[in-house]
């Protein structure tokens, strides 16, 4: 009897000690419910568009609404995000949470300033599956996860339907059928094609002739081989051989979509940024798209995607970790896909009518189930300057595809190898 | 001798007489301007010195934003430059632009404060409007002329009412982009030297042009003997400014060309602002060539007040 009192006794303790525990957590992290879990954090994101600025301050509305606890300050920063980040995170001031894109995954993870989310993941039941698979490995480095995935653009091809059935044509269905569109397509200053010199298109191309950029070790550039040139030769042909092709600055647009929005390119290989973009801007021009076609040796196409994730010096790392689940949740990504700016990350929304029911964004959605996310390391700045100076000097007509590459490569590998 | 010996004689005598005259006084003046040049001091050897410093330490580590542990290289990221292609490139770039805008925008300052200077109609109105440019902020100038090189823009416009129809994308040509931009800088600075060429101009004795008249002086001649050898010192002073401002280009470049296309228009500062920000890492390298830079401008001010800046002759 009085062992078992004993026991009960020092059993009461323990639960005040536990529920005293519990409550000092609370403040510090500790909280095992959604709903107790309290802080303020610090949003960044960029905010050159303002359409997706204001969308982002109402999906941070919504999720205060819903966590009355948390509160979010937003800060917006308009332009050269990962420069403001980088002297932030030098200083030590750096957000709680913030947009993560290639570029500062490949600064900020080597450095241990992001937070690894997987354990907050499991603790706040974030599973991996929920998103597609290709959009979580950018933000992956030796078992750790470091952002979550809010969305994804890749690339198809646009095309300009009045210019088409004007000229008799049928919709593309294969890079023969663009060729001898794109000359038929070019007029006085209207040109059927604009590629302009840039590896974010050009390496559409790279990946589906079979070329690589980096080699699989990803210590080396390879995008020189035999495979990489036939690929810049068929790119460039457009433009040098058939004068069919421009870059967009020469057409008087300041980027691909803005030279088919004027009808100065008939075709371009954009992604779904350009379907909000001609409704703003250009809504009487009507077009249709396709899918990449098959390149010689596989389809192919870029996948851009950027995440939301936490600093590592986080004070509140279950609201952040909160904030990025509901950022990234259903609830915001499917009204991302309605308002046309982005493409959901979620599986779960892929047989949402907004996707099924517009060809143009089926296309895209489509197009991520062969497309190669766009990222190259800590080094990816170098390595674009390396292969956009190649694009150019061919297409501007200073250099030979293989000399352009060859020292494209040669200054990418200096970058990699520390020089 | 004697006579270059007096005058500093009776300055230090006066200096004596005004000291032991009322001390207090001095003090309290002395005083007075301590505290004047107090902020200017603290923020000078704060934000400038202080960072100079640190820029020169950092020059000599491999140094990281984001990292930790920041070793000493010694000279390396110094050796590294010299066989750097980029900073060869935009040695070579910002020389070229720095010779031309240089001599051009002397030129031209030199030019319209002559105009200006001289009895024509309107003087006010043209004193105004030729300012202008240099009151705009290089960005908004830099955004301006982005419409007028584009292909479709202004200067192909004006060049099509003269019967030459082109759509030369100019910022977008290897070898436009860099005289563009140097037109550009050309134009928006030239009117502030040309207020300096102006206040020197009225300094000049009216008596010595009107001499010159009696000796039967051609216009010419009088610019070339009487104005441009008194304007030295302004010369030498519009030189250097010039040699400075043109070394430091950065935001015409930035903002129109990013460096491009192929490199044409990288400068050293827009080289010291990349490895800064946008490769990871390379902060040592970037504080090394900000310290190059820093001295070959330090040189070539030296080089033109030896040259110009010599003694003024009447």
């Amino acid at each position: 009897m009085r062992s078992m009192r004993l026991g009960l006794a020092l059993a009461a303790v323990g639960s005040v000690l536990l529920a005293a525990c519990g409550g000092g957590n609370n403040a510090g992290g500790g909280a095992t419910n959604e709903a107790d879990v309290t802080g303020t954090i610090r949003a960044a994101n960029w905010g050159g568009n303002p359409t997706e600025n204001s969308l982002v301050k109402k999906y941070e509305a919504d999720f205060m609404a819903k966590y009355p606890k948390i509160k979010v300050t937003q800060e917006e920063i308009p332009d050269h995000f990962e420069d403001k980040i980088k002297t932030e995170m030098s200083a030590n001031n750096e957000p709680d949470a913030m947009y993560v894109s290639t570029a500062l995954m490949n600064f900020a993870a080597p450095n241990g300033r992001l937070l690894d989310l997987n354990p907050l993941m499991s603790k706040w039941g974030v599973s991996a599956d929920e998103f597609i698979p290709t959009l979580m490995t950018p933000w992956q480095l030796s078992g750790k996860q470091y952002a979550l995935p809010k969305d994804f653009g890749d690339l198809v091809l646009f095309y300009n339907k009045s210019m088409f059935s004007a000229a008799g044509l049928q919709t593309p269905t294969s890079w023969d059928d663009i060729k001898s569109a794109a000359k038929t397509l070019t007029k006085g200053s209207v040109k059927g094609l604009s590629l302009p010199a840039d590896a974010a298109r050009f390496d559409a191309f790279l990946f589906g002739y079979g070329g690589q950029v980096l080699s699989s070790d990803k210590n080396k550039a390879v995008f020189n081989d035999q495979k990489s040139q036939d690929a810049l030769t068929f790119y460039s042909s457009f433009q040098l051989q058939d004068k069919s092709s421009d870059l967009p600055d020469k057409l008087g647009a300041t980027w691909p979509g803005d030279a088919f929005g004027k009808q100065k390119a008939a075709m371009v290989i954009e992604g779904g940024w350009l379907i909000p973009y001609m409704h703003d801007t250009y809504p009487s021009v009507s077009y249709g798209s396709i899918k990449l076609p098959k390149f010689p040796v596989k389809e192919s196409s870029l996948l851009f995607t950027n995440g939301w994730g936490c600093s590592a010096k986080t004070k509140n790392q279950d609201a952040c970790m909160l904030f990025v689940k509901y950022m990234t949740g259903k609830v915001v990504q499917q009204q991302v896909l309605q308002s046309g700016f982005a493409l959901p990350s979620r599986k779960d929304l892929g047989t949402d009518p907004a996707i099924t029911s517009n060809p143009d964004v089926k296309n895209l959605f489509d197009s991520a189930s062969f497309a190669t996310a766009w990222t190259f390391g800590p080094h990816e700045s170098k390595i674009n300057d390396a292969q956009n100076n190649a694009i150019q000097s061919v297409l501007l007509g200073k250099s030979d595809v293989k000399s352009a590459l060859d020292k494209a490569v040669a200054d990418a590998n200096s970058a990699l190898s520390g020089g | 001798m004697a006579v270059s010996v007096a005058p500093k004689a009776s300055a230090a005598t006066a200096k004596v007489n005004r000291r032991s005259k009322g001390g207090g006084m001095a003090i309290a003046q002395r005083r007075a301007g301590l505290l004047f040049v107090t902020p200017y001091i603290l923020f000078f050897l704060l934000l400038q010195l202080a960072a100079f410093a640190f820029a020169i330490w950092v020059s000599f580590h491999h140094y990281d934003l984001l990292a930790l542990d920041n070793p000493f290289v010694g000279l390396r990221n110094y050796a590294r430059l010299t066989v750097n292609e980029d900073f060869l490139i935009a040695l070579r770039n910002t020389t070229e632009y720095a010779v031309v805008v240089v001599i051009l925008q002397t030129a031209f300052a030199l030019l319209l404060a002559v105009l200006l200077n001289s009895k024509i109609k309107g003087r006010n109105f043209f004193r105004t409007t030729w300012y202008t440019p240099s009151v705009a902020s290089s960005v908004v100038i830099s955004m301006i002329f982005l419409y007028v090189y584009h292909p479709t823009g202004l200067l192909n416009s004006i060049l099509g009412l003269v019967g030459i129809h082109t759509t030369e994308a100019y910022l977008q040509s290897t070898t436009w982009a860099l005289p563009a931009i140097m037109f550009l800088n050309v134009w928006t600075t030239a009117p502030t030297f040309m207020l300096m060429f102006l206040a020197a101009l009225q300094d000049i004795p009216k008596e010595i042009y009107e001499a010159s008249s009696v000796d039967g002086a051609s216009a010419a001649r009088k610019l070339f003997s009487i104005t441009i050898p008194l304007l030295r010192p302004i010369i030498f002073l519009v030189v250097s400014l010039g040699i400075i401002g043109a070394f430091q280009i950065f935001d015409q470049a930035f903002i129109m060309t990013k460096g491009g296309p192929l490199k044409a228009t990288l400068t050293v500062a827009l080289l010291i602002y990349d490895n800064l920000f946008v490769d990871t890492g390379a902060v040592g390298v970037a504080c090394a060539e900000a310290i190059v830079l820093g001295i070959i401008i330090f040189a070539l001010t030296l080089i033109s007040r030896r040259v110009i800046d010599t003694k003024i002759e009447y």
